[in-house]
């Protein structure tokens, strides 16, 4: 009897432990629900089989300031070429197994960059002129595969993914919209030039792409590595122009070019806060380099670009088949290109299609 | 099961690994790529960067893409894959160090013209020179037309033609002094004079003056752009003019001022240039002027000459300051 | 011996069956009323605070012909608000809300002007700020027809504006005059 009560004791103390332990994490169903409803620090890297994700972001960017070359800043409102750039972006992903991931996404970009108004004042006359630079269209497509690792996600994950950016968009720009307004004498009228530019790149861009992610309770890591490049040397078209009385017309010159190399790192750390509730930080570097544009018969090397983002941002869970997202884009450091602020919300609808 | 997920694992790794130290290998960029802060640039050559003079009134890209300067009473000057060498009585043939213009025939010999003839300075490094005896030939411009004829315009001599073996020469009394020689698409050559312009079209040479629609008769410049338009300046003119297809047109530089036209050039980017007496550099991007004078940086109001090189550079010869590069920005 | 054994074993059960039993918590199983479900009033003695953040650009306008076009000229503005909010229930029907704005606009345009005759450049910069504490308001919000009877509901507001923003200097004839706003709002309700 002694002997027996010391062996329950022993096991009572083994097994309540566990059991608190285990039954407190009831391992989730396969169940539909359970997949849709799956946190942020209990999901893999991509999607789960047969799962369908579509995505729909807008993304407002504010372009106040930039980077030189030497990496200070300059303020574009100081130059009156401050600008707002808006970008819809449509993504749709489809979870061919477990570890196989197949998507494709495009987006729509409007940018409209004015400069400074000059003026020449001579005696009874002033020329006027204002400048816009539109940036208006749809951008290349992009499809991408990506793999994980062949495991159950527990506490760390692995993917790899390839991409291939396809030249589907208009890129050459497209003729531009000088106008003459208040013409009162030959020296004495408003030239506002108008340049239309498009969004494509003209050349097949490869995207290679690794991602892992860490998960200890609460918390997730998660760091990827990026590298695009292009296929080949691309040809586009310059506009010149003539003003004759009121009347503009245009003439336009080829010229090759070859889009830059670049490598991005991102890197974020999550908070899972509720079930329904993901906050994270991140972190965003971006490298190009090795590009040029032919310019009077001579290749000239694009100014490489660096630049360091910080991205703070949210992940909500409004239903099992929506999730909202957003997170904002403040730049720290930087040469070579723009600093906007931007804030980017992405509205996510998850499915499994064809589970009944 | 573990063991083969590990191996796959470092497989993936070293894959990884690979392909990173592949791509990243290629980073290096092509070595003849230019960089781009050497552009929209402005740089002043004068005595104090070796120069040997700072007055430059002649301006001249040769067919091998390398720059000359006629530096007055200095001789010559030519900048090549970013060297100068400079040409006076004292070093090379040169006939006088009175430089005054540049040119270059069908042969890719350089000449230099001078306030005493012509030197002529062959590719393989000869100098040879073409002068008159009874009297100093001010030589003011050539131009080398579609059948390799030299045409040479001079100060009280009016036009000299050398077509390879004989010299001729086109005379009138009020035509004798010429300032600027141009040909145009069409093979016709224009001269500017004192007096207007005369245009020969192969057969028959014909004058054109404010009657015509000149806006003045002391022609100073004259230039053919890509666009084929024939650009006229001239020296009291309150307009500069063009001719096309179409006929002649007036483009009012200053508000219906007179501006002193010396040379006119077109830059790679398709802008015109005027290199003027006292109103600096206008530059006409084809819908608007611009102007380039002390006030706003540029160092002298009275420019001489320009030219253009095969580099997308515009050169401006100053009366007094040297001589000014500016490097086209991209854009 | 017996019910010491008894009493252990009940113990295990319970725990591991109270272990097994937490589940993940969603949004849509709270139930609790949405933006959509509420009613168009707080119930009595509800209290609510909130903040608001406004930013909006200008760099278009309305043409004639009702075309949105970007200013010509390099004008650019940008209208930044951060807005207190505060609601209280007296009853179920009434409700009364304040609200303190905190505003920041900027308009700004730059140019430049050559004059070679005069050998003069002059740059030219415009900019026009206001910053600080805008008029705020006082909200009255009967609800007319309550949703518990009917799906819809009818409500009626009275905004008073009490002109806390400082006055703009350039306008000594205009008084800083308190605005009175009535509006009318009709909601139609799900089913709940």
């Amino acid at each position: 009897m002694k002997l027996n009560l010391k062996m329950v004791f022993i096991i009572m103390l083994w097994v309540v432990p566990f059991s608190l332990i285990t039954g407190q994490t009831e391992k989730p169903a396969r169940d539909k629900y359970t997949l849709l409803t799956m946190a942020y620090n209990q999901r893999p890297l991509t999607l789960y089989k047969g799962q369908l994700q579509a995505n729909a972001g807008y993304r407002l960017g504010v372009r106040t300031k930039s980077f030189d070359g030497t990496g200070s800043k300059i303020s574009l409102k100081e130059n009156g070429a401050a600008s707002v750039f808006h970008t819809y972006i449509m993504e749709i992903k489809y979870g061919i197994t477990d570890f196989l991931e197949l998507g494709a996404d495009a987006y729509y970009l409007r940018n409209g960059i004015r400069s400074e108004t000059s003026s020449l004042l001579s005696g009874g006359g002033t020329i006027t002129t204002n400048s816009l630079n539109e940036y208006r269209g749809f951008g290349d497509i992009t499809v991408a595969a990506a793999v994980r690792v062949p495991m159950e996600y527990k506490m760390w994950d692995f993917s790899l993914k390839g991409a291939v950016t396809l030249p589907v968009a208009e890129y050459q720009p497209s003729q531009p919209t000088h106008i003459l307004t208040d013409y009162q004498s030959p020296n004495n009228y408003t030239v506002n030039y108008h340049f239309n530019n498009n969004n494509g790149y003209g050349v097949p861009l490869y995207t290679l792409s690794a991602v892992g992610k860490f998960t200890l309770s609460k918390v997730s890591v998660e760091a990827r590595g990026s590298y695009r490049f292009p296929a080949k040397e691309g040809e586009s078209i310059r506009w010149g122009w003539t003003l004759f009385g009121s009347t503009f017309t245009y003439y336009n010159n080829p010229y090759s070019y070859l889009p830059d190399r670049s490598l991005s790192i991102n890197g974020s750390i999550h908070y899972q806060a509720a079930g329904w509730f993901d906050i994270f930080l991140g972190g965003y570097y971006l490298k190009t380099s090795s590009g040029w544009t032919e310019y009077f018969e001579s290749k000239f090397a694009n100014p490489e670009v660096t630049l360091v983002t910080i991205e703070p941002g949210f992940e909500l869970q409004i239903s099992p088949s929506l999730t909202i997202y957003q997170y904002a884009g403040l730049q720290l450091t930087g040469e070579n290109t723009d600093a906007p602020f931007y804030v980017l919300t992405t509205i996510s609808f998850n499915m499994f299609p064809f589970w009944k | 099961m573990q063991k083969r997920n590990l191996q796959l694992l470092n497989n993936t790794y070293r894959l990884i690994l690979f392909l990173l130290v592949t791509l990243t290998a290629c980073e290096k960029a092509p070595d003849d790529l230019k960089d781009p802060a050497t552009t929209d640039k402005w740089t002043l050559y004068n005595t104090g960067t070796g120069l040997p003079g700072n007055q430059v009134r002649g301006t001249f890209c040769d067919s091998k893409g390398n720059m000359w300067f006629a530096v007055t009473y200095n001789g010559a000057a030519k900048f090549a894959d970013n060297t100068w060498t400079y040409y006076n009585t004292s070093n090379s043939g040169i006939l006088s160090n009175n430089a005054t213009c540049i040119g270059e025939d069908s042969a890719g010999n350089i000449l230099i013209g001078t306030t005493n003839g012509v030197s002529i300075l062959t590719s393989s490094g000869t100098w040879s020179y073409f002068r008159d005896s009874n009297t100093a030939l001010y030589i003011t411009c050539f131009k080398t037309d579609k059948d390799d004829n030299i045409w040479t315009g001079t100060y009280g001599q009016g036009i000299l033609i050398f077509d390879g073996n004989d010299i001729g020469q086109i005379y009138y009394d009020e035509y004798k002094d010429v300032n600027d020689i141009e040909t145009d698409s069409k093979g016709n050559v224009w001269v500017a004079t004192e007096n207007g312009i005369l245009k020969w079209d192969g057969s028959r040479l014909s004058v054109m003056g404010t009657s015509d629609g000149l806006p003045d008769d002391v022609v100073t410049a004259l230039y053919s752009d890509s666009r084929n338009r024939l650009w006229i300046g001239t020296y009291f003119g309150r307009t500069v003019s063009w001719i096309d297809s179409q006929g002649i047109h007036q483009l009012s530089l200053f508000n219906d001022r007179i501006v002193e036209i010396n040379d006119i050039c077109e830059d790679a980017a398709g802008n015109i240039w005027f290199a003027t007496y006292t109103s600096g550099l206008i530059k006409y991007n084809n819908a608007v002027p611009y102007s380039y004078k002390k006030y706003n940086g540029f160092p002298e109001d009275d420019v001489m000459a320009s030219a253009r090189d095969n580099d997308g550079n515009v050169w401006f010869g100053l009366y007094s300051k040297g001589l000014s590069r500016y490097s086209l920005p991209l854009n | 011996m017996k019910r010491i054994i008894n009493i252990l074993a009940i113990m295990l059960m319970t725990l591991i069956g109270f272990g097994q039993t937490e589940k993940q918590l969603v949004p849509g199983d709270l139930k609790q009323l949405t933006v959509v479900t509420e009613p168009s009033t707080l119930y009595k003695g509800f209290f609510r605070a909130g903040t608001a953040l406004s930013y909006g650009i200008v760099d278009k306008y309305f043409t004639n012909d009702r075309k949105k076009e970007y200013f010509l000229n390099s004008a650019w503005a940008t209208n930044s608000g951060f807005n207190f909010i505060f609601q209280y229930g007296i009853t179920d029907r009434f409700q009364i809300e304040a609200a303190v704005p905190l505003s920041f606009n900027i308009r700004q345009s730059e140019s430049r002007i050559y004059v070679p005759s005069a050998d003069t450049t002059v740059e030219y910069s415009f900019t026009l700020k206001s910053q600080g504490l805008s008029d705020c308001y006082l909200t009255l919000k009967y609800q007319i027809l309550n949703e518990k009877t009917s799906n819809t509901s009818l409500t009626g507001s009275l905004d008073v504006i009490i002109p806390t923003g400082t006055k703009n200097p350039t306008n000594i004839n205009g008084e800083r005059i308190m605005i009175l706003r009535w509006a009318t709002d009709v909601l139609l309700l799900p089913e709940v």
